[in-house]
């Protein structure tokens, strides 16, 4: 377990989460691709370019680590991400790995890597052939097979040290064995004297459990706007989806009379031109009803104009889960929003770029899957106009080769909010669509 | 399209006004837009100089405006502040025979000056300022070098042109237009 140098990036502080995802040999991402997460990370490309697929694997693990029971190396089908079979999520272009297997690499805080690989069982389902822990200073390696004496030759020497105390206090030397905990892997000591009986010594997935527990998720669709909504916990972690706790998230604030968190989320919702206050209304133990305002600015004519979230447009019901997650989520916790832009208007979805912005800047780590032009040249606006730094602002461009695997080109923003190359952007589209319809329209005047 | 070397260009407010919007006519809006899309897919870069910037501010059509927004977004505009030579100008300009034609070489030194201070190479679809320049360049030297195109004549090959990286040919010289 060898000590290993890392070169930390030197545009952010420690502490602050999920730093890095890596991912290979699952769905399009055949060869192992690499992304850097900051506090505002942009997710862009065509559709089935492989934007889903480099989170997807943390889903995986999200729904694994949460389920009610031991679903095995990996909960397929579950409230995050759904798959009835094993080959559905493994890569069908297998250049790298030479056996049914995938790769998911999580950083966190600049330098602590887990990397997990799970492998297809032929009874059916994943097992977890390797887990590795590195960070500046150590690297540890542990796979389902290993012996005990490979174990103890590599331990290290604080873990020697608890194999003796360990030793000492049973009378009999226990056996080193790797054990799997969830989708983790851990070291442990069994005491062959007591059957069954071990004692954890390492968990290395320990250092990025609890960042994927606190992972956020909204999905692309959010649910059909309610009548009323089910009466949830209110965080600080949100098990499965996201969307289902909004109602609850408001109405405790407002229990709690969170003004700022209140006035936060009718300012941003102003902003996007979709309402200018959004009320929850308990309506037993078990049910919450969501009330908004009927007109999109606020004046003395609007006082009490609230009707039922399920009386207005849907820009308002999918985008205020939206609203409530950026604001809900605390510094370093990671929200993973699936087109957050979906059914908002064109000066919505530019608007949507300061939101975003301002929950990075208090320290959120918002990864944004976007098919918006608007959006992103918004960020670079916001870039170019300081009012989030640019360090703080990565471009992830998602493309399918001809042989149909993934290749990402990530961008840095510069301080004008400029990104430099890229495969393909989306003015290319816009200038192509407008070149086509200013050729025929023109070409049809000409001959009037 | 592959990339070729890149060349600094200096593209006048005409061509971005041509491209599109109610003044456009068929077919030279067509040969702006074409001109102006193998600029940016080549990856030349565009100079602005502030008044060039100003000219395409108040002329540029909503096609050059999103043209422009990803140049710079792809970190393809080139900046420059030519030091403004008023020597150079006043002999540029001496050369002109009448107020009519001194206003319009003036109007358009800018253009001069920036592809002075960068590559040499003017687009544009005004004419009679190039004649008016080529005549200066018999007189004045530091502008025989200075290729300039006009993006909306296919007979002077603008796009295999921009293509085949840009250069300063020779035919292509105010200093070797033929005079008119």
């Amino acid at each position: 377990m060898n000590t290993q140098p890392n070169s930390k990036r030197e545009t952010q502080n420690p502490g602050e989460g999920v730093t890095a995802v890596s991912v290979g040999g699952y769905k399009s991402l055949a060869e192992e691709r690499s992304i850097e997460i900051r506090p505002l990370t942009i997710l862009a490309g065509a559709n089935s370019s492989g934007k889903s697929s480099i989170m997807q694997p943390l889903l995986l693990l999200k729904q694994t680590l949460e389920a009610t029971y031991d679903p095995g190396a990996l909960l397929l089908d579950g409230p995050n991400v759904r798959f009835t079979s094993v080959d559905q999520l493994l890569s069908k272009e297998r250049k790298v790995e030479r056996v049914a297997a995938f790769r998911v690499g999580i950083e966190v805080d600049l330098g602590k890597t887990v990397t997990i690989r799970f492998s297809k069982q032929r009874a059916g389902g994943l097992e977890i052939a390797h887990l590795t822990y590195a960070d500046e200073r150590e690297s540890v390696s542990l796979h389902a097979e290993m012996t005990h004496d490979e174990i103890a030759a590599a331990v290290s020497p604080n873990l020697k040290g608890f194999y003796e105390t360990i030793a000492q206090r049973e009378g009999v030397p226990p056996r080193w064995v790797v054990v799997r905990n969830r989708c983790f892997l851990d070291l442990a000591l069994r005491i062959e004297d007591k059957k069954e009986s071990r004692l954890v010594a390492y968990s290395p997935g320990n250092v990025i459990e609890p960042h994927i527990r606190n992972l956020i998720h909204l999905p692309g669709l959010r649910g059909n706007p309610e009548r009323t909504y089910p009466r949830t916990a209110i965080g600080p972690t949100f098990s499965g989806t996201f969307e289902k706790y909004t109602a609850s998230i408001i109405a405790g604030w407002q229990a709690q009379d969170n003004r700022d968190a209140i006035k936060g989320l009718s300012q941003d919702l102003e902003r996007l031109g979709l309402t200018w206050q959004v009320v929850a209304e308990p309506v037993n133990d078990t049910q919450v009803e969501l009330r908004v305002g009927r007109l999109s600015r606020a004046s003395r004519n609007t006082v009490g104009d609230l009707v039922s979230i399920a009386d207005v447009g849907f820009g308002v019901s999918q985008t205020l889960p939206v609203l409530v997650a950026l604001h809900a989520a605390k510094p370093d916790q990671l929200v993973y929003l699936e087109q957050p832009e979906l059914h908002l208007h064109p000066r919505a979805q530019s608007a949507l770029a300061q939101v975003l912005a301002d929950a990075a800047n208090r320290g959120v780590r918002v990864v944004a899957e976007t098919h918006s032009a608007l959006l992103i040249l918004a960020v670079q606006s916001l870039v170019a106009e300081g009012y989030i730094a640019p360090d703080k602002v990565k471009l992830h461009w998602f493309k399918r080769r001809d042989d149909g695997i993934t290749e990402i080109t990530s961008a840095d923003l510069d301080e004008a909010g400029a990104y430099g190359d890229w495969p393909e952007d989306f003015a290319e589209v816009a200038l192509e669509t407008e070149s086509r319809y200013l050729n025929a329209a023109e070409q049809r005047q000409g001959q009037e | 399209m592959p990339k070729k070397p890149s060349q600094r260009l200096v593209v006048d407010a005409s061509v971005a006004r041509a491209s599109g919007g109610a003044d456009a006519t068929y077919p030279t809006s067509k040969h702006c837009r074409d001109f102006l899309d193998v600029v940016r897919k080549i990856c030349h870069q565009i100079v602005m100089s502030p008044d060039i910037a100003a000219e395409w501010d108040r002329h540029q059509s909503h096609w050059a405006r999103t043209w422009r927004v990803s140049m710079v977004a792809r970190k393809k505009l080139c900046r420059v502040n030519p030091s403004g030579d008023t020597e150079l100008q006043d002999r540029v300009v001496g050369v002109a025979a009448g107020d009519s034609q001194r206003e319009a070489m003036l109007k358009d030194y800018h253009l001069i000056e920036a592809a002075l201070a960068t590559d040499q190479c003017i687009a544009s679809l005004d004419d009679t300022a190039r004649d008016l320049f080529a005549r200066a360049a018999r007189q004045v030297k530091e502008l025989r070098g200075v290729a300039w195109v006009n993006p909306s004549l296919p007979d002077e090959q603008p796009i295999p042109w921009l293509a085949g990286g840009a250069r300063p040919e020779k035919t292509r010289l105010l200093g070797s237009r033929p005079e008119t």
